[in-house]
């Protein structure tokens, strides 16, 4: 080896003490970028029935909060049946009569869930207001109806009379009535994402009730982390990893529930039976890149049970539709294409790939 | 002709400086790593929060919500819970223990929320 000489020696002293200057100042400006400078503003609001959380970040963030928010509460005064004068109202005192005029947004919502009924079968239907009216558990009502009530109900749970046309929509008979709540924070997502980009923030994240938008990527290119609620518990069972423009819903049969002689009663009614949905699963998380389509496959995937659920999702795998399914017997299924996203917390479950 | 050793006295003052940026750089991501806090709100309006690693014991509080609905909350070093509601669907109670990072519980009638943030954690809960 070379001797260092008495010049060099010193001049690599000085090179390393300019280098551990410029690494202090690196950790330095890291840790104030990421906390006091760029400190991500959280807005807590109630929307749809549900508690709205926004965390975004960049210029701009407060008013882009306070926009989304507004533009949500605009959403449910438009598609909530129980608002006076929303556009569902009016459809649904319309059955039988006339197509009305309706909003954009209501309009290709329906085009949406009756995209979703005709290729589910029904497992999804829109129309299952008179079913979900009786057994009423957004009021928080915890008996179970009447059967001879259900089975007088049935008939009139039936997607294709939603008549849609030229912006405008009907109900081809009387009694048939229309519910988007299955979509509603979905849609309130997409709703928020879309005055994100609107505005231009750098990034954000919403959660409208379990529903879930993401808006932007992270800096660094990390990805946002999901996590998946344990449908046994109040903890997580593991979480997605997922980028920008990515939308998260949820259904389980622990949500809105009650148990009644040993029989657990939840809000996943079955078009076809009037009752909840008898399935293997306790829940069905769906990703796709639209708020309203995961929120209706959720709902859809938990009804008609997994197998079905798979080629579902496959359907619309342009939309980049994939799940993560919790059994009954404590297994997770995961679709090929998100299993590299998915990361399990919790030992007591397996995860399998599917589909 | 001496040999240049390894170290040498005057090498020290360099080698503090890399010591002490060492240091820095530790202390600092660890401090950028945020404490578990919980945050109790009334209608989006923050009425308590606390740093659950300085709770030494578990204590109840009561909070006011909407329509005339009020409830028990408990919180110790593991989180929170809503003990007691008001409310007729009693969700909030049901939903349990919330000590990680964006878990929550709602009490959806009296707008009552308790919500943990920070930590090591999920951006976001899906449910």
């Amino acid at each position: 080896m070379k001797k260092l000489t008495e010049k060099s020696a010193r001049r690599l002293t000085g090179i390393l003490i300019i280098a551990a200057v410029l690494l202090f100042a690196a950790a330095a400006g890291i840790y104030f970028y990421y906390t006091g400078v760029y400190e991500g503003y959280e807005v807590t609001t109630y929307s749809m029935g549900s508690y709205v959380q926004q965390t975004l970040y960049g210029n701009g963030k407060e008013d882009a909060a306070r926009e989304a928010a507004n533009n949500i509460a605009e959403l449910e005064d438009t598609i909530s049946w129980r608002k006076e004068g929303s556009d569902i109202q009016r459809l649904n005192a319309e059955a039988g009569g006339a197509f009305i005029d309706v909003e954009a947004v209501t309009y290709s919502l329906l085009e949406l869930t009756q995209d979703v009924a005709e290729i589910s079968g029904g497992a999804f239907d829109v129309t299952i207001a008179p079913l979900s009216r009786l057994w009423d558990f957004d009021g928080g009502k915890q008996t179970v109806p009447e059967a001879t009530l259900i089975e007088k109900l049935i008939p009139n749970v039936d997607y294709s009379r939603v008549l849609l046309s030229d912006e405008q929509a009907a109900l081809k008979l009387k009694n048939t009535a229309v519910d988007l709540g299955a979509v509603g924070k979905g849609a309130a997502c997409d709703v928020a994402v879309r005055t994100y980009e609107q505005l231009g923030i750098d990034r954000g994240i919403i959660a409208v009730g379990g529903s879930v938008g993401i808006y932007g990527d992270k800096p660094g290119g990390s990805a946002w982390k999901v996590a998946v609620r344990d449908p046994e518990s109040s903890a997580s069972l593991g979480e997605l990893a997922l980028n920008g423009g990515s939308f998260i819903s949820t259904s389980g049969s622990y949500e809105k529930c009650f148990e009644k002689d040993g029989v657990l009663y939840h809000h996943l009614l079955n078009p076809k039976t009037g009752y909840p949905a008898d399935s293997s699963l306790l829940s069905v998380t769906v990703v796709a890149s639209s708020g309203a389509l995961s929120d209706a496959l959720s709902t859809a995937c938990f009804v008609t049970d997994m197998d079905r659920a798979v080629l579902l999702l496959s359907e619309y795998s342009g939309q980049n539709a994939g799940a993560v399914f919790v059994t009954k017997d404590s297994e997770v299924y995961v679709t090929s294409g998100l299993f590299e996203a998915f990361t399990l917390y919790d030992d007591s479950y397996e995860v399998k790939s599917i589909g | 002709m001496d040999k240049r050793s390894l170290l040498q006295k005057r090498d020290i003052p360099v080698l503090l400086v890399i010591l002490l940026a060492a240091v820095s750089c530790i202390l600092l991501l660890q401090q950028s790593r945020p404490a578990k806090v919980i945050v109790i709100e009334q209608n989006g309006r923050e009425l308590h929060r606390y740093i659950l690693s300085e709770l030494t014991e578990v204590q109840t509080l009561h909070v006011d919500g909407m329509n005339g609905i009020s409830a028990e909350i408990e919180i110790g070093a593991s989180g929170a819970r809503f003990v007691e509601a008001g409310c007729p669907d009693r969700q909030c109670i049901h939903t349990g223990l919330v000590s990680k990072g964006n878990e929550s519980a709602i009490c959806l009638p009296g707008r009552i929320s308790i919500r943990a943030v920070g930590g090591d954690s999920a951006d976001a809960v899906t449910y």
